[in-house]
């Protein structure tokens, strides 16, 4: 219950040589982001950063990850100090720094929990050009098999390309968790995106505590009694409870 | 491609997509029509006797009026007499073009750009004849004229104004003089105004079957007679479309008022032109519960009931996996629309990186609500495992619908198990895939890859639409279908001028 209103935010950011010419501008976006989720005075926000480069010999640095905070600021001191360097070839490890993030942070329990993926290049063996590694990541990982585990940790990916030749690659990473992707020029686009997701997820805590409250005391109320008790519809009791359990909220 | 193939594949997208928007469907009505004339003329008529989307009912109609295309405008004329006022708008200013301004809304500092909103074209003069005969059929009638201008007055002042049609001496007044004659409903309208009763407006609402909309802005009070009497004159679908804001004004606690209401929700469910969905829709918009939300439901059940019978083994696999926050209320809808339809059983999965059977012991709403009240968004997807699971148990299908986004990414795939059903089960079964959430379109990339068509449901929380997947389950074959739209009479036009 007391998770109820909890958002863990993650930006996994490509900190290459390539994005010298980027940088400033994610880093405004990102910082844009922040600022207008911490808006929301009844969300509980912390926020993490893994920063990704590439395999060896490509460079030495393959992912590093900052933990959670709920300092906010600390947080944007953070993205704000990150500086582009090394890389190497076109790809880089982008597998490494979104799985990072999933294994690595520690993700509350029950928090919706979502990942800002901001890049120039495409992941390793997904087809982009000057690819060390053609025939797929050092790492193993797949497009497949990391939509795979950020589903598992309930972790809905977003994708800021700052270039065209991600288009593909994040649009898949980011769709496959339910999550959208936005070129560099739809950052505001992203960031009402965010919002609105907000809105779904924390717009009705009142009802939503309610329903948790009741469904704790008595696990045998079905939709009907709930929705006679809440003086709601049964379609919304029915939703709430998707909602909440896929949080699992509504764990046994 | 042969002549059957592109006639699934016209029909195939006008079911599987969505309405919302008359600009957007305008391109692909051209497309459909360019690529099939005879077909897309008796789909049409079809449409306009079994579709529920007013959108396409419309597009139909523009598409067929501006048509080259030898007999597509008679009958494209015939279609649009039998439209009410407002949609008969709709058509003349697509064609005609409109710019839309939409005011600053509160808080908001300027208004947002004015919008462009159609075809910008000359209206073809048959069609200002056709809309001229209509409008003449109404004035020859009083009481027709009196009560299509009572439900939409500014539909029909348009209409004459806008094709520059010369009104009767009795739409002149009642619509431009603002003098409705003493016999006219307009003019007992004013004189219900100036009652002083609620007695007596309730009376004078049944007496001239004043219109809920109209009469709500001029009673005095909304007390259970006036209420009642507002019933009385509603049809089925007015009241429910209306549920929501008799319940504000707390019209809803009266025992009588209940009464009326039940009375009209049983009158409801045999009425053909009420809209399955529409009721679903009400009972969340009005946050509706307990018994009056029951029976709401139980209209929609005998609205779709009435729409055929699924004789088809089906099968519907429903994602639950982490990506699929829509997947399940979908689910529980396409669930409880098709699973009252079925004459045999319908075997259900939801799936995420195994699936799951699920049991539903009553085919409503109430019973797909409770059966999947446990079921939640997690998981990797693997869009093959419910398919194993029907070959494992030796469940025999001829359709299959998946509710997903497509995302596969943990085997067993769709692909490898879909293969091994049809040879193990000697069938391939139809695959009609519902669309949810950010998705892509890999799963009808592997049935174009394995030699057939996927029909492709984009759902873009329009529940209204779901019904367009009736037609594609409840026949035979889609062959059966496109026999049943060929065989459609093609309406003609009303010759004289009335």
């Amino acid at each position: 219950m007391n998770e109820i209103n909890t958002l863990d935010m993650a930006f996994v950011v490509d900190t290459t040589g390539s994005m010298g010419s980027f940088i400033q501008a994610a880093q405004r976006q990102m910082i844009a982001m922040i600022e207008a989720l911490a808006q929301s005075n009844s969300v509980e926000l912390q926020l993490g950063v893994v920063e990704y480069r590439d395999h060896p010999p490509q460079d030495r640095l393959v992912s590093r990850v900052y933990p959670f905070t709920t300092d906010l600021r600390a947080a944007q001191t953070t993205i704000a100090r990150l500086k582009p360097d090394g890389g190497g070839d076109g790809p880089e490890s982008v597998f490494d720094g979104l799985v990072a993030a999933c294994r690595e942070l520690t993700w509350r329990p029950h928090a919706r929990r979502l990942t800002i993926l901001v890049g120039d290049a495409p992941p390793h063996g997904v087809g982009g050009g000057g690819d060390a590694f053609p025939k797929g990541c050092p790492c193993g990982e797949t497009i497949e098999s990391v939509t795979a585990t950020a589903e598992r940790a309930r972790i809905t990916i977003y994708a800021l390309g700052l270039t065209g030749a991600v288009r593909d690659s994040f649009g898949r990473l980011s769709r496959g968790t339910g999550g959208e992707y936005f070129d560099v020029g739809q950052g505001n686009a992203a960031i009402e995106r965010l919002q609105t997701l907000l809105k779904t997820e924390f717009g009705q805590l009142t009802f939503d505590r309610h329903l948790l409250e009741l469904r704790s005391t008595d696990r045998s109320l079905g939709i009907d009694a709930l929705a006679e008790r809440l003086t709601s519809s049964r379609p919304a009791v029915a939703s709430a409870l998707s909602r909440l359990g896929a949080r699992g909220l509504l764990s046994r | 491609m042969t002549e059957r193939d592109l006639r699934l594949g016209v029909l195939n997208t006008l079911l599987t997509t969505p309405h919302r928007d008359l600009t957007h469907l305008h391109p692909l009505h051209q497309e459909l029509c360019q690529a099939d004339p005879l077909f897309y003329v008796h789909l049409a008529a079809w449409y306009a006797r079994r579709g529920e989307v007013r959108d396409h009912k419309e597009m139909f109609i523009i598409t067929l009026c501006l048509s080259a295309c030898e007999g597509h405008r008679e009958v494209g004329l015939a279609l649009l007499r039998a439209l009410p006022p407002y949609q008969v708008v709709r058509v003349v200013d697509f064609i005609k073009g409109r710019i839309i301004k939409v005011p600053a809304r509160k808080g908001e500092q300027s208004a947002s750009e004015p919008r462009r909103e159609g075809l910008f074209r000359n209206l073809p003069r048959s069609l200002r004849t056709e809309v001229e005969r209509y409008l003449r059929e109404r004035e020859a009638e009083p009481r027709k004229l009196d009560g299509a201008i009572l439900h939409a007055r500014k539909a029909i002042k348009r209409l004459y104004a806008l094709l520059h049609i010369r009104p009767s001496a009795r739409a002149q007044a009642i619509l431009f003089d603002e003098e409705p004659p003493a016999d006219s409903s307009l003019h007992a309208l004013r004189l219900m105004a100036r009652c002083t009763t609620p007695e007596e407006q309730a009376k004078a609402i049944v007496a001239h079957r004043i219109p809920y909309r109209v009469a709500a802005t001029i009673v005095k009070a909304m007390t259970p007679e006036v209420v009642r009497a507002l019933i009385e004159v509603m049809s089925p679908q007015e009241l429910i479309n209306n549920l929501g804001s008799l319940k504000e004004r707390g019209a809803l606690d009266d025992p009588a008022v209940q009464q009326a209401v039940q009375g009209k929700l049983e009158a409801a469910k045999k009425d053909e032109r009420v809209a399955a969905f529409k009721t679903r829709v009400a009972v969340e918009a009005a946050g509706l519960s307990g018994q009056l939300a029951e029976q709401l439901e139980e209209v929609t059940e005998a609205r779709i009931k009435a729409r055929g019978q699924i004789t088809r083994p089906t099968a519907l696999l429903i994602d639950k996996s982490g990506s699929m926050y829509e997947a399940i209320d979908v689910g529980r809808q396409i669930g409880a629309m098709i699973s009252s339809l079925c004459r045999e059983t319908l075997w259900t999965y939801v799936f995420d990186e195994k699936a799951t059977p699920v049991q539903v012991p009553e085919p409503s709403l109430a019973g797909w609500e409770n059966a999947l009240s446990e079921v939640y968004p997690g998981g990797a997807t693997s869009c093959g495992c419910g398919l194993e699971m029907l070959a494992r148990a030796g469940q025999r299908v001829e359709q299959i619908i998946l509710v997903t986004d497509e995302n596969e990414n943990v085997a067993p795939f769709f692909q490898e198990a879909f293969t091994a059903y049809e040879e193990k089960m000697r069938t391939r079964p139809d695959v009609i895939v519902v669309k949810v959430g950010q998705c892509s379109d890999k799963l009808e990339k592997t049935c174009q890859a394995l030699g057939f068509q996927a029909s492709a449901f984009d759902f873009k929380g329009d529940y209204y639409a779901l019904t367009n997947l009736i037609p594609l389950l409840t026949q035979p074959s889609l062959q059966d279908l496109l026999i049943e739209i060929m065989e459609q009479p093609l309406p003609a036009r009303k010759a004289v001028l009335v």
